[in-house]
């Protein structure tokens, strides 16, 4: 027999169940409030969105790859890459930006490419694009850091928009067109079914290798982004920049809820994934926790949270 | 099929049994120089060395890693000196690996150079590369960073990362006049050099009462990590007087952090007078900084190529290490990288 449970009622357990994920999140923040002074002020909240915007980019475009099916490993290291070009080029704004994201659109498109016509896995393909890229930025700076970056280029980090850190701003720019093409577009839908599944999406006439390269495109692009952003905000473009974020962007991505498989989850469950992250390194450093213990700390609340986020489903 | 792989099998065996047999072979030529190298012992030079390849000698650069402003002018520099000298090189790129650094030393010892250069990312753990190039026979020079097992290199040139230290603790003690609010922001945790200059400073530091360590995080050696952190951190503290960076990428984003919370008059001491810390000597960010003099790997270089010469060569050479503050930093523009 089939138990009818009335329709208008919220049934706590299920609420709490669902939402788990967010009010885990806002209970690391209201202890983080409780546990410091400076946790729930201003400068310190902006600080954390404003560090957010910069890898919730590269967050954002690793979403789109794992809703098709694949993974880009070549994330951070676009990041440093066109970060470094972006640099060098700074003092004519407007072509360090062209150019940086034309390379970032380049790699993605030859990731793209590369996954869609070898049918190598997507894991491996991105971890040898990881090592080509970052050799690349090596032999263009030839090691060292890229220091002068140009006055007028740091606007797009320093400067503010109606009161908002351009970073924010864009990020936030970045965030709605995403979701507004994920969520209401055709485009969106068959990113969506080709990562929940491929075959079916392809005899249904949805061409699958087009949508994927699509996705690592984009993942290239907003890497690019991310790197002009970076560059912008230190004054320099370090060998070393973004080393770690394509793992940070993943953990984010899974954290959020969507899944690896592809096909399910998107850009705002992946947004919740960059806070939590974000708040957690925030908090260790404002608690003056003893460096050492920090990835520890982090990767069991990763574990934590993907526990929590699975039991929703149960 | 089962005569074909009975055949398959009996080759097998038979390249096996040949290339054991051939392994113990080469087991006991290591065996032989290591008799006769151990007579020079770990001291000085004796006689002249004839290059092992061709008429000219070759000098082997096993580094911790490309990917940082130092090494990268450490290997401009390595070059230069091997071209001046006339002599021959290969670099090998550590990648910031101990086991990538370990297999570049067995891929020099290989080669056969005829000196081997190393810049270790971790001293302790390179020590069994020192003692396999000794044992081949191959002149082992340390540069910049220590190993520790005198036995297996014939000099060591470095600067002092816990002196560098204990210069930044002195220097921000004085400044502060014994009193006040000290954040430090060490290095990549593990590195020799972050390991040793934190020593350095707290050992200092510890001496002054009423000096309180309000914070110490890592941000890696990296320069947006540094910023980061130290964002945080001031939001934390309002009070701070002063900040060990450690080294002057970090130095970089800290003071970027500095800026963005509009926080003046803190003293922010660096190291290795990158061309951005010169600047910011000028200019009045940064109030100090001490040198960590790349030029190592050149003296070591000038020492290798003494001792496969005949020359006795010193244990160990300490290159200078100097405070600079924007009245003495003219002097120093030249060495900037």
């Amino acid at each position: 027999m089939e138990q009818v449970r009335p329709v208008n009622k919220i049934n706590s357990k299920e609420f709490l169940k669902k939402y788990a994920l967010l009010l885990s999140f806002a209970v690391i923040c209201l202890v983080l409030t409780f546990a410091t002074d400076s946790f729930m002020t201003s400068g310190n909240l902006t600080d954390i969105v404003r560090q957010s915007s910069i890898n919730g980019l590269v967050a954002v475009g690793m979403t789109f790859v794992i809703l098709s099916g694949c993974i880009d490993l070549s994330a951070a290291a676009i990041v440093a890459l066109t970060g470094s070009i972006a640099g060098k080029l700074s003092p004519n704004p407007a072509t360090a930006i062209i150019v940086a994201l034309t390379v970032g659109l380049t790699v993605g498109l030859i990731n793209g490419l590369l996954v869609t016509k070898s049918k190598v896995q997507p894991f491996i393909l991105t971890l040898a694009m990881q090592m080509i890229v970052r050799g690349l930025s090596l032999v263009y700076t030839r090691g060292t850091t890229v220091y002068d970056v140009s006055s007028k280029f740091r606007i797009v980090g320093r400067g503010a928009f109606l009161g908002i850190p351009v970073p924010i701003v864009i990020f936030t720019l970045v965030l709605v067109s995403s979701f507004i093409i994920l969520n209401k577009s055709k485009l969106g839908r068959y990113i969506y079914a080709v990562g929940s599944n491929e075959e079916a999406s392809r005899l249904s006439g949805i061409k699958t290798n087009m949508i994927k390269v699509i996705a690592f495109i984009t993942s290239g692009i907003l890497s690019a982004l991310a790197g002009i952003v970076l560059t912008a905000r230190v004054g320099a473009a370090e060998p070393l920049a973004a080393t770690g974020w394509e793992l940070d962007a993943v953990a984010a991505v899974i954290i959020g809820g969507t899944s690896l498989r592809g096909g399910q989850g998107g850009v705002l469950n992946t947004i919740l994934g960059v806070f939590i992250i974000s708040v957690i390194n925030n908090g260790m450093t404002l608690l003056n926790i003893e460096s050492f213990y920090h990835q520890i700390i982090k990767g069991l609340i990763i574990i934590l949270a993907v526990l929590i986020d699975r039991n929703k489903n149960k | 099929m089962k005569k074909l792989i009975r055949i398959v099998s009996l080759i097998l065996v038979i390249l096996m049994t040949t290339t054991l047999l051939a392994c113990t072979d080469t087991t006991q030529t290591t065996k032989a120089t290591q008799q006769t190298s151990a007579g020079s012992g770990a001291t000085t030079a004796n006689q002249v060395k004839k290059p092992n390849n061709g008429t000219k000698y070759v000098i082997g650069l096993s580094i911790s890693g490309l990917n940082h402003p130092l090494f990268a002018f450490q290997k401009t520099l390595f070059e230069a000196k091997c071209k001046e000298l006339g002599v021959d090189f290969v670099v090998t790129d550590g990648e910031l690996k101990t086991d990538k650094q370990l297999n570049d030393i067995d891929t020099l010892i290989s080669k056969k150079v005829d000196a081997l250069l190393i810049m270790p990312n971790d001293g302790k753990a390179l020590i069994p590369g020192a003692e396999k190039a000794t044992a081949a026979g191959i002149p082992v020079f340390v540069f910049t960073r220590a190993i520790p097992s005198e036995k297996n290199y014939i000099s060591f040139i470095g600067s002092d990362d816990y002196a560098i230290g204990r210069m930044a603790g002195d220097y921000i003690a004085t400044a502060l006049k014994g009193k006040g609010n000290v954040v430090e922001v060490t290095g990549t945790p593990g590195v020799s050099t972050a390991v040793d200059r934190s020593k350095g400073f707290n050992d200092v530091i510890k001496n002054y009462p009423n000096i309180k360590v309000v914070a110490q995080q890592t941000a890696k050696y990296q320069r947006n990590e540094a910023m980061t952190v130290m964002e945080a951190i001031l939001k934390a503290n309002p009070a701070i007087d002063a900040i060990w960076a450690t080294n002057d990428e970090q130095a970089g984003g800290i003071v970027q952090a500095l800026q963005a919370n509009n926080r003046k008059n803190v003293i922010v001491v660096g190291c290795n007078v990158q061309k951005d810390g010169y600047d910011r000597l000028i200019s009045g960010e940064q109030a100090a900084d001490i040198t960590f003099p790349p030029e190592a790997v050149s003296k070591a270089v000038a020492l290798a190529v003494d001792y496969l010469n005949g020359k006795t060569v010193p244990k160990s050479v300490m290159m200078p290490i100097d405070l600079v503050t924007k009245d003495n930093a003219t002097a120093f523009k030249g060495s900037t990288y």
